[in-house]
């Protein structure tokens, strides 16, 4: 824990040298108690800032994971285990140039804890690493600054935001089950309306009932086919490769969505047929961090 | 690069986001607070300005008008600072730097936008504070700053972190807290703090209001219906003089130009004086005297007419006048000892001729001339002229007032034969001038006359208002005596306390601004018992007043006395900072451990969860260090089957009290039934 001066305490001394001028020309007492009162105002400042800190806790989750250009948001489990309010908390991510992640909480009451959302603005795709998160305090009058760094292990998994509007993939591996032609959904039968998630696709949007004003819906089409879609980046056309991830984001959330089998094939492998969370959280993870293994911040 | 106005770029003031509007409210609370105790003395330009300041914040929190842009400020910051030069003569020292200050709160508050422009407001908040300690340090006004100061440091937390005000827990029950912790460490410094008597001069700055060291009548003195003290005087001994001898000698002047305006010379010096230390023993008719004095911003102190023994510190000028050796900025406390009845015999040829020196030829006119000769008529003494002159005051038609415009030609022929007003300054100055024309050395003394006795504190109080001069002339035989025009003109002056000027002026209260006088009750409104108890109410603010300007005046003298009364009169300056390193070290220390222990007790279900865990170790179930307490209590319940579900009861319960903020609401509860399980697990 550490505890020193701000910017702020540097013209206080100047101020108050420019106190002790005036009393001593004027000798007059009265100057001589503001000065000195000012004085031991900050020298009682000073225990009051490190007691503030002293008793704090911070513990957090070791994996999260957020679609790039949405915010990220870790949770922080802060504890206050002494018997004192603990007060103007400045919390932020030590090292991290990236991205700006510091946030204030006001109070944690003595000898309980709460869990403080720290939101991270993504703006590019990969793994990052929190190793340390550092809090500090001013409080309460802004000449100390008192500083405690806690050592996390935490990994942020920023995927590529999904977008881009290639047409869906045909099923490599066909079923011999019924196929429609102008049907996209390959058999296919329209099983109802479930609600728009962000990120989604909005090819599947039922525009019309959007119109009717009952809101974004997605049409659902279940059953038949079992086909498997291959998503593979070599066979894509045009554009670069963070548009071909973004393309290929969006086809594993909507496959996902789907309840589909799917191959994602990337020039460095291959995953898949599978279908479920892990292997979509697989599939997600290795679009973050394509091209840019051992990247770390 | 942006130019921003008193907030330097290291701070990082730019790029934060905008101050929220309760925060700029309380800035201008804070602008509102510490201009108050100003508006007496400043300039009425910066009042308007901060007045306008005010309003123009006002309106740009409802959205009415914009804040002005950068460029504004590098055309208006010259502008101040020719401004307070041209009012003030200078921008450093108490009267410029003051305005100074205030000009620039002003311009900071058009400018308050985000946290480090606050700041910047609470700084000059806090050295506005001391600026006004600088101008009075009567009891009201110490208090008051007392109450500035904790309103800037309130200003200061929120704007730290304390916003919320949560009962019991508000920025200003923290900042009151902060400043009664700080107040041990304040009373080592103010007491050990070595009281450095020289004066660290870079500027020559004095303020404009001391003591007045000349006479001009043609100027319309103020000083009449000041209430405020001058000096106070205790009589240690008893012995408090008879109100006909309450002449309170200051300055004498022996330089004139047109016969009504006197001026000072340098004083020659005194030898062979003896001094307050070295007298035990005091003669009939002496008077010990121990005199406060505010600071007069002059070189001279005020004793009981004629001085007679000096005091240890005073330099001794010739014609009585009590020198000192600086100027006095602050408080002063002196003894002296009088002898209303010594008339001084010092008289020599240099200094016969200085007092006989006449001003300028054109002002005496032939009337003036044939008057003295009238009163030299058939070769008389020198005390018939005297006499005579102060008959022809009591039989002309003289009027005594204190507004009789200004005499610009010829003033003294004008007084003595036209217009015939005046007060005491026109009397004093116009006889001396007379008295010299007629032969007779003489000069003029100013000082003041009277004073009240203050029933509760034994004291007597001398106010501005008593400022008054006489004249003195040197008799052959006899010595300097004095001679008092306007006692023949305004006898009451003398004998009826300050009543006669409660006639003059009226009854009630009267207050002065710039000049100005104001009532708020007009003359004869209030009834006799309500003005005998606002009397009395004076009376005791006056006696309060003098308690503390006994702890205001607490100086390098009243340092050395404690020390000597330590035991340490050698090197008593080491001394000082030793004491007062020990001592602020000590109070550290203490602060160190207090903070310490604040942390390291245990909240109180913490305490039970102890006493259990200490309980079972006895039993012999141990709680290991990485284990949880669920995980060591569930452990201990199955050593324990009976007793299983207290356990598990409390372990519900020290779970509530950490982690729902609900049923940490009633903790003390919680706590009782977590003490009466720990008794129904019978270890």
């Amino acid at each position: 824990m550490k505890l020193r001066w701000t910017p702020q305490f540097k013209i206080l001394v100047v101020l108050c040298l420019f106190m002790l001028w005036a009393s001593i020309n004027y000798q007059n007492n009265g100057a001589y108690f503001v000065l000195f009162l000012l004085v031991s105002l900050v020298v009682t400042s000073c225990f009051m800032a490190w007691v503030n800190l002293r008793r704090l806790n911070i513990t957090c989750q070791s994996e999260v994971d957020a679609f790039c250009d949405s915010e990220l948001s870790l949770a922080l489990h802060v504890e206050n285990t002494g018997n004192r309010l603990m007060e103007a908390l400045h919390v932020e991510i030590a090292d991290w140039e990236l991205l700006e992640a510091t946030e204030e909480i006001e109070f944690v009451e003595p000898g309980s804890a709460l869990t403080h959302r720290l939101t991270i603005p993504t703006e590019q795709r990969g793994r990052y690493r929190v190793q340390e998160i550092v809090v500090s305090s001013c409080f309460p009058i802004g000449f100390w600054r008192s500083e405690k760094r806690f050592p996390v292990d935490v990994t942020l998994t920023v995927y590529p935001k999904p977008a881009g509007d290639q047409p869906w993939p045909e099923d490599t591996e066909p079923d011999e089950s019924h196929q429609d032609e102008f049907s996209s959904h390959s058999g296919d039968h329209f099983a109802g309306h479930r609600a728009y998630q962000p990120g989604e696709s909005q090819r599947h949007v039922d525009w019309k009932a959007f119109s009717r004003g009952k809101g974004m819906l997605i049409k659902d089409y279940r059953g038949g086919g079992s086909g498997c879609v291959r998503f593979d980046m070599s066979a894509m056309s045009g554009g670069d490769v963070e548009q071909k991830l973004s393309q290929l984001t969006r086809w594993v959330v909507q496959a996902f969505r789907d309840n589909v089998d799917f191959v994602l094939a990337l020039p460095d492998g291959q995953m898949g047929p599978a279908r479920g969370q892990r292997h979509y959280e697989a599939c997600l993870r290795a679009l973050a961090v394509y091209g840019q293994a051992g990247r770390q911040t | 690069m942006k130019f921003r106005f008193l907030t330097a770029d290291f701070m990082g003031a730019f790029g934060l986001p905008r101050l929220e509007r309760k925060m700029v409210i309380q800035a201008l609370a804070c602008f509102g607070i510490a201009l108050l105790p100003h508006i007496f003395h400043l300039a009425w330009w910066l009042i308007l300005m901060a007045a306008g300041v005010a309003l123009w914040r006002w309106a740009s929190l409802r959205k009415q008008v914009r804040l002005p842009p950068s460029s504004f400020f590098v055309f208006v910051i010259p502008v101040l600072l020719v401004g307070i030069f041209l009012t003030y003569g200078t921008v450093t020292g108490r009267d410029g730097g003051t305005g100074l200050l205030v000009g620039f709160f002003c311009l900071k508050m058009l400018e308050l936008r985000n946290r480090k422009d606050f700041l910047v407001v609470t700084g000059v908040s806090y050295a506005l504070i001391l600026a006004g300690v600088l101008f009075t340090q009567s009891l009201l006004m110490c208090l008051y700053l007392l109450f500035q100061f904790w309103f800037t440091t309130t200003c200061l937390i929120r704007v730290h972190g304390r916003t919320h005000d949560r009962k019991s827990r508000t920025a200003g029950s923290l900042s009151m807290s902060l400043i009664w912790k700080s107040l041990p460490l304040t009373l080592v410094l103010f007491v050990f703090f070595p009281r450095i008597d020289a004066q660290l001069r870079f500027s020559p700055f004095d303020p404009s209001s001391g003591f007045a060291d000349s006479m001009a009548p043609g100027s319309v003195s103020g000083a009449f219906s000041d209430r405020s003290m001058a000096f106070r005087v205790e009589f240690p001994d008893g012995d408090v003089p008879e109100p006909e001898d309450l002449y309170w000698r200051g300055v004498i002047l022996s330089k004139t130009e047109d016969g009504m305006a006197w001026e000072r010379q340098p004083f020659g010096v005194q030898r062979e004086v003896r001094r307050v230390s070295e007298v035990t023993e005091l003669q009939a008719g002496q008077v010990r005297q121990r005199i406060s004095l505010i600071p007069s911003f002059q070189r001279w102190v005020f004793a009981l007419d004629h001085p007679v023994i000096w005091p240890d510190s005073a330099e001794t000028h010739l014609g009585g006048v009590v020198g000192w050796p600086y100027k006095i900025r602050s408080r002063l406390q002196y003894e002296v000892i009088s002898d209303p009845d010594h008339h001084s015999q010092e008289m020599g040829q240099n200094i016969l001729k200085r007092y006989l020196q006449l001003p300028q030829e054109r002002e005496l006119t032939p009337r003036v001339r044939e008057l003295v000769k009238h009163w030299r008529r058939g070769g008389a003494s020198d005390e018939v002229v005297v006499t005579r002159a102060m008959q022809y005051f009591k039989d002309e038609e003289f009027e005594y007032t204190f507004y009789p415009g200004t005499y610009r030609r010829r003033a003294l022929d004008q007084f003595l034969f036209e217009r015939k007003l005046g007060f005491c300054e026109h009397y004093s100055g116009s006889l001396a001038t007379l008295m010299r024309v007629a032969g007779i050395p003489a000069r003029v003394v100013l000082g003041f006359q009277g004073g009240e006795m203050n029933p509760y504190g034994d004291f007597m109080l001398v106010r501005k208002q008593n400022a008054h001069s006489w004249v003195e002339v040197w008799i052959e035989g006899r010595g300097w005596m004095r001679v008092d025009p306007t006692s023949v003109i305004q006898p009451m002056r003398l004998t009826g306390g300050m009543q006669w000027l409660q006639d003059l002026i009226g009854r009630g209260f009267g207050f002065s601004i710039a000049g100005l006088d104001f009532y708020l009750f007009a003359p004869g409104w209030l009834p006799d018992p309500i003005s005998e108890f606002l009397d009395e109410i004076r009376n005791r603010i006056d006696n309060l007043n003098r308690v503390w300007d006994e702890m205001l005046g607490f100086d390098y003298g009243s340092q050395l006395k404690l020390m000597g009364n330590l035991g340490i009169e050698q090197s008593p300056k080491t001394g000082m900072v030793a004491i007062l390193v020990g001592l602020a070290g000590a109070i550290v220390l203490v602060f160190w451990a207090i903070s310490l222990r604040q942390n390291l007790k245990l909240r109180p279900e913490d305490q039970v969860l102890e006493q259990l865990i200490r309980k079972l170790k006895r039993q012999g179930v141990e709680k290991s260090p990485y284990e949880g307490v669920q995980t060591y209590l569930t452990r201990a319940g199955k050593e324990y089957p009976d007793v299983r579900e207290v356990f598990d009861q409390f372990i519900h319960y020290y779970h509530d009290i950490k982690y729902r903020t609900h049923a940490a609401a009633n903790r003390e509860t919680t706590v009782q039934k977590m003490k009466d399980l720990l008794t129904q697990t019978g270890l």
